[in-house]
Formats: structure tokens, sequence, C-alpha cells
């Protein structure tokens, strides 16, 4: 098992955000986290990776407890992340955000040709390797971000809804790069909204509710619930989300739903 | 006699000169700010450590390389308590916070000085008194020539390490957005010190030029160099290192000019006058737009 939480519970001051929360993911696999706004998923991630200390319960990565390592530490184990909102830091050119990501190698050495391999996957940032990052636009910024997590090096990437904000075919691109990621081996964590899509490409997935698991399974079982239907099929497609026309489906469609082993 | 000309090319180099300290102080001032959002009071009081261990130092018979090293560390050393007794403890709280505590610092540290050395202006015992070079017929103070030498060399320094290495990109991202930093494990403990260490340099080497160039120091002489040192941050836009370096060679030179042609009554007027009328003009200062934060303060 790659990742392991066990009965963690975070909390804001007074609001409970996470109340003894289990969720795995092995080596290799997607795993989707859903749920609506509010729901605990970004405080998942934040704990995952030490930004908020939990008030009780467990975080292994690669059989090692978690506890006692700082947020660096973390991210020079293996364990990154594409935040919500992308938070691309646009006073430094595109490249310095590339090699930000890079922050915590310990293989400096590795860094320019990491660079490269990033440059040459996306070419759209290659182009505007040297201008301050203000100046891409949305679906570049989260290229950019993505393209920062991976120069870290991970070993399991962690997405925060990558896909808000931007349009559907924009949204296609970036479900077809974490599917490629993962098919070169890459494990990872999604957080996302776009529940349908999410379970196309996850092997399994996670609903929550309030800070806890409501439902868990494969995208098929999940795909049957008829109250997750209810709950986040139904309306997640219009609710809170602008700039989805009718032409989502279609671009839905092309997305290959993941192959079972 | 010298003529007229020669004589305003002099007042117009002594007020360059003068203007380094104010650069010094400028930049560390223009540091904390940019990279932290955090206006550091303890800076004066940096400054005077810097100053009255020069006069201790020089008094007690060390070489003058000695004294300036060991000034500098205790200066480096002051900078980097007000970091960890102040700064880390209150990072998460409102900003004014740690604000009122480095302002506490400064406190302390003028007043330990008090009791160990009294309140009197002390002579230092600069051996460069009588020396200088002379170019073009225009007298140059050799500790004023290394002051605006090392002022221009630190900020080059400076701006390498910010725009050329890990530490500095990893500064100027917590400089834009400090939670986006964290969330990106960008090492904030290790590198929040790097900017007090090299404020502390900064401040303690002006109160070390100070001292060695005017000969007088006193546990509350960083006051007013530090309101010249925020006004040539301000001048220059806040957060920005060039900015700071050419704020407080203006102000120098509008210092030194003013008392030259309307007397020391006027410094003020000239001063604060000069800081008005580019705010009037520029607000967000000469550099502004080339900041290393944004949207600060
Ligand atoms: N920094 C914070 N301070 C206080 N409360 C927070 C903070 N971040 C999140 N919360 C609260 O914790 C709960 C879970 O939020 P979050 O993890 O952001 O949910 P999601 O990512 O699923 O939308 C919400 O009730 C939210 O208001
Ligand atoms: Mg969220």
């Amino acid at each position: 098992m790659l990742l392991e939480v066990t009965d963690l519970d975070v909390f804001y001051g007074r609001t409970h955000a996470l109340k003894g929360l289990n969720l795995h993911v092995e080596r290799g696999e997607i795993v989707a986290v859903l749920g609506a706004n509010g729901a605990g998923k970004s405080s998942l991630l934040s704990a995952i990776l030490g930004v908020v200390p939990p008030r009780s319960g467990e975080i292994r990565f690669d059989g090692v407890d978690l506890s006692g390592r700082t947020t660096p530490m973390r991210y020079h184990g293996g364990l990154v992340l594409v935040p919500e909102g992308r938070r691309i830091f646009t006073s430094l050119t595109v490249a310095e955000n590339l090699l930000l990501g890079a922050h915590n190698r310990t293989d400096k050495s590795e860094i320019p040709t990491e660079l490269d391999r990033i440059c040459a996957r996306f070419s759209n940032l290659a182009e505007r390797r040297d201008m301050p990052a203000s100046v891409l636009s949305g679906g570049e910024q989260q290229m950019l971000a993505i393209g920062r997590a991976l120069m870290a090096g991970p070993d399991l990437l962690m997405l925060d809804e990558p896909s808000l904000g931007l349009s559907p075919l924009l949204v296609k691109q970036v479900f077809r790069l974490m599917q490629d990621l993962n098919r070169e081996g890459l494990t990872i964590l999604l957080v996302e909204q776009n529940t349908r899509l999410a379970l196309k490409i996850a092997d399994r997935g996670y609903v929550l509710e309030r800070g806890a698991v409501a439902t868990q399974g494969t995208p098929g079982e999940l795909l049957s619930d008829t109250a997750l239907h209810e709950a986040y099929l139904g309306q997640s497609q219009n609710a809170g989300r602008s700039g989805r026309g009718p032409a989502r489906s279609n671009n839905e469609s092309r997305i290959e739903p993941r192959e079972r082993t | 006699m010298k003529s007229e000309p020669m004589l305003l090319a002099q007042q117009f180099v002594n007020g360059l000169m003068l203007g380094s300290i104010y650069a010094l102080v400028a930049v560390a001032f223009t540091l904390t700010i940019g990279v932290l959002n955090f206006l550091n009071f303890s800076i004066p009081g940096i400054f005077m450590l810097g100053g009255m261990f020069t006069w201790i130092f020089l008094k007690s018979g060390l070489p003058l390389g000695l004294v300036v090293l060991l000034a500098l560390v205790i200066g480096a050393a002051a900078s980097l308590l007000v970091e960890r007794s102040s700064y880390r403890q209150m990072m998460g709280s409102d900003h004014f916070i740690p604000l009122v505590s480095s302002m506490g610092f400064l406190i302390l540290y003028e007043n330990l000085v008090l009791i160990f050395w009294g309140s009197d202006i002390q002579v230092v015992n600069s051996p460069f008194r009588d020396v200088s070079v002379t170019v073009f017929g225009l007298i140059i103070s050799i500790p004023q020539l290394a002051g605006l030498a090392l002022a221009v060399t630190m900020a080059y320094v400076l701006t390498r390490i910010l725009y050329g290495t890990s530490t500095g990109r990893g500064l100027r991202a917590i400089a834009e957005n400090p939670d986006s930093a964290i969330m990106l494990g960008v090492h904030v403990f290790r590198i929040v010190p790097v900017v007090f260490l090299f404020s502390g340099l900064f401040t303690a080497l002006a109160g070390v030029i100070f001292a060695l160039n005017y000969t007088q120091v006193h546990p509350f002489m960083g006051e007013e160099v530090a309101l010249k040192g925020i006004s040539a941050m301000v001048i220059g836009g806040m957060g920005s290192v060039w900015g700071a370096i050419v704020g407080g060679l203006l102000i120098g030179v509008a210092e030194i000019l003013s008392i030259s042609s309307f007397g020391s009554d006027f410094v003020d007027i000239a001063v604060y006058g000069l800081l008005l009328v580019i705010l009037v003009i520029r607000p967000e200062g000469l550099f502004g737009g080339s900041a290393l934060g944004r949207e600060r303060l």
C-alpha cells in the first residue's frame, strides 16, 4: 500500500473538518475523492502533506508513519500536490515556477534534465519559458501547476480539482494527461467535483460527506449507487459550475474508460 | 578656496556617501517588507549595535578588520534573534503583532547598551579620521567610499541570490504568497532566516560605516537614520532592492545639498518634501513596478 490514512481527525478551531477518515491508495492506482463543497477533500490533502496537523489518526506513506515530518520532508519523500486554484506564482517566470517544484530534490544534477523533459511534454510552456507566468491562460496555468508538481519527482501525485474553471476541451486535456501519467507508472489521488469524468479514469473512488467517507468502491459500484446519483451526478453537472455547454458530454465521451486488469 | 561648481560637486559626493548609509538601511527594510510583509522595527537597534560595537572594539585595540567582522556578526546575530523569538512565534498572527514585538527588541537593544555603556555620545577613534583620497579635486573619505562600494556590491549579490538561486526563488515565492509557498513545500523555516541574516548584515554594516566616518555613536543613533531609511525605501518602491539604493542616495544628496544651501534647519523639509513630491507623482515609488512582493502594506 502506497498511502494509508487511518481514523484521521482534522479540526480548524471548532470546525470538525475530517471525522475518523479512512482511505488507502495502492501503487499504480488512480483513486478519486469525490464530494460536495466543504466535504473535506482539500483538508484531506492538506493533512496528508502536513500543512494542517491532524488531531488524531495515522498517515502512512510507503509504510512509514508521517507524523513529525514537515511538509518539505513529505515533498522530498515523493508526496506532491497540484493545489486547488493552481497557485501559480505570477511574479516568477514559467521556468522559475517549474524549478520551484524541484525545490526539495536532493539530486540537483537531475533537475535540468527533468526541466527539459517537462518542456518537451508541455510545448506551450516551453515557448513561454522565460516569460512571467502571468501571461499564461487558465489552461496553461493548470499545465504549469502539473508540470511544477512533476518537477518534484512524485511517487504519489495529488490533484485538487484540476478541472475547476477550465473549458470542456481543456478539462479533457487535463484528464488525458492524468491517464498518460498513470500509464507511465505514476500513482494518482484525484480530488474532483466532476464526478462522472473522475470515475471514468479512476480505479476506485471515495465519496466524502461532511468529513467522513459516505461510500466507496469501483466506478461501476459508485455509478450504480442511486443515492450517489441523486446527490452528485444529478446536480453536479450544473450546480456551481459555469462555462459548461452541451458540448460537455461529447468531450467526456472521448476520454477512454479505464481498462480493468 | 574652491570654486562654486567644485563646491557643489563636493556636496553632491558627500550626499552620495551619506546616502549609501541610508541605502543599506533601506535595503534591510525593503527585504523584510517585500518578502515577509513585516516592518522590522528592530533595524534601528541593529544599526546602533553595529556603530556602538565598532567604537567598543576599536577602543579595546582590536585591528580594524576584526572590529568590522565582529560588529557584523553581532548585528546578524541580533537580527536572527528577532526572527527566532519574535517573527517565527507570531507568524500566524495579525501583522501588527510581530511589528510591535520587533519594536520591543529595539527598546531592549537600546537599553542594554545604555546600561552597559551609558547614554553619552562617544567619539570613535576611527583610523580613517584624517585619511582621504582626492579625485579630480574632490575629497572622498575612505569609509564612505567603501560604504558606497559595499552598498552596491551587496545589492548586486542580493539580486543574484534572489533571481539566480533556489533559495531566491523560494524567497520570491514566499513574498508573493506565503500560504501557497507553504502548501507547495517551500522550506519557509530555512528561507526566512536568510532574510533576517541579510537584513541584519546590511543594517550593521551601515552602522559600522557611520561610526567610522562620522565618529560619533550613542544608544539612540539608529532612530533618525531608520526614518531616512524607511523614506528611502518608500521613494524607491517597497520591495525593490535597487529602488532602496537609489532612494537612499537621493535622500543623502537632498540632505547635504539642503544643509549647504539653506542651513541645517531645512534638512527635514527637504528630505520629507522630496518623499512627498515623489509619492504624489509616483505613489508606488520609483521602482514600485518591479517590486519583490506585490500589494505590500
Ligand atoms: N483554513 C480553514 N479554516 C477554517 N475552516 C476551514 C479551513 N479550511 C477549510 N475549512 C472548513 O473545513 C471544511 C472542509 O473544507 P475543505 O476541506 O476545503 O472542503 P472541500 O475541499 O471538500 O471543499 C469546511 O467546512 C470548511 O469551511
Ligand atoms: Mg477543496
